[in-house]
């Protein structure tokens, strides 16, 4: 068998499964997924980070003296 | 729309037939081809910001899908749609593109991922480099495979095709 002569049948075998049209609906949703995914990731960071700063910022008992003026 | 997901979209839609096949190729069942156009797609959309046109649509598009199908793969530790050499059955080409497409489908059922890869890849018409570059694998590493895998469907076709010759 010579593998070349299949070059043909590879093509008409791509061509067969392009027939079915494609929903475009479908891979705006693959990629709109994985946007919205990282969107939450930075939120959910900078969301710890703002908690993160403020815990330390009220349980510093010098800031908070500072901060009030006494 | 913006305008980048616009022309991925595009792509996407132009070389449908070539995704779809490709994912055929490597999984035989119609939920998991599924699954693993979903992450084709995926790490298309991924590489996509940083594909600059450098290299042609068609082999970026060869180049993220079968690394991603071979990975994934890889990952579930199972070789789906290969069955063993032996368990296929090979039918004679009469020359009719039917048969033929027939013929390609249950040759490339028969071969595992890399071997799978680089068969395809030849008969998208790219040579042992080329495929080394696609596979990130050596080019004669992309020989030797090659060679083994005709020379194994060489003696499996011509076996099959003298049992079919016996009246």
């Amino acid at each position: 068998m010579n593998l070349k002569d299949l070059r043909p049948a590879w093509r008409q075998y791509k061509l067969m499964h392009a027939m079915d049209p494609l929903d475009g609906g479908e891979v705006l949703a693959i990629i709109e997924g994985v946007e919205n995914t990282q969107e939450t990731r930075v939120r959910r960071v900078v969301l710890a980070l703002i908690m993160f700063i403020t815990i330390t910022f009220i349980f510093q008992g010098d800031a908070v003296i500072h901060y009030l003026g006494y | 729309m913006e305008l980048k997901k616009r022309d991925f979209l595009q792509i996407i839609n132009d070389n449908r037939g070539t995704i779809r096949s490709l994912c055929r190729a490597y999984y035989a069942h119609q939920e998991d081809q599924k699954d693993a156009f979903q992450d084709v797609v995926l790490q298309l959309w991924k590489s996509f910001g940083s594909f600059r046109g450098e290299a042609e649509i068609n082999t970026w598009i060869y180049r993220v899908s079968l690394n991603t199908l071979l990975s994934k793969v890889r990952r579930e530790k199972r070789t789906v749609a290969a069955e063993p050499l032996d368990a296929t059955h090979i039918y004679i080409a009469n020359g009719r593109a039917d048969d033929n497409v027939e013929l390609l489908a249950q040759m490339l059922q028969s071969l595992q991922g890399l071997d799978k890869a680089i068969v395809i890849l030849y008969l998208e018409g790219y040579r042992n480099k080329e495929i080394g570059e696609i596979l990130k694998i050596s080019q004669s590493n992309v020989g030797t495979r090659f060679n083994r895998v005709k020379a194994q469907l060489k003696s499996k076709f011509n076996h099959q095709s003298h049992e079919s010759k016996r009246p």
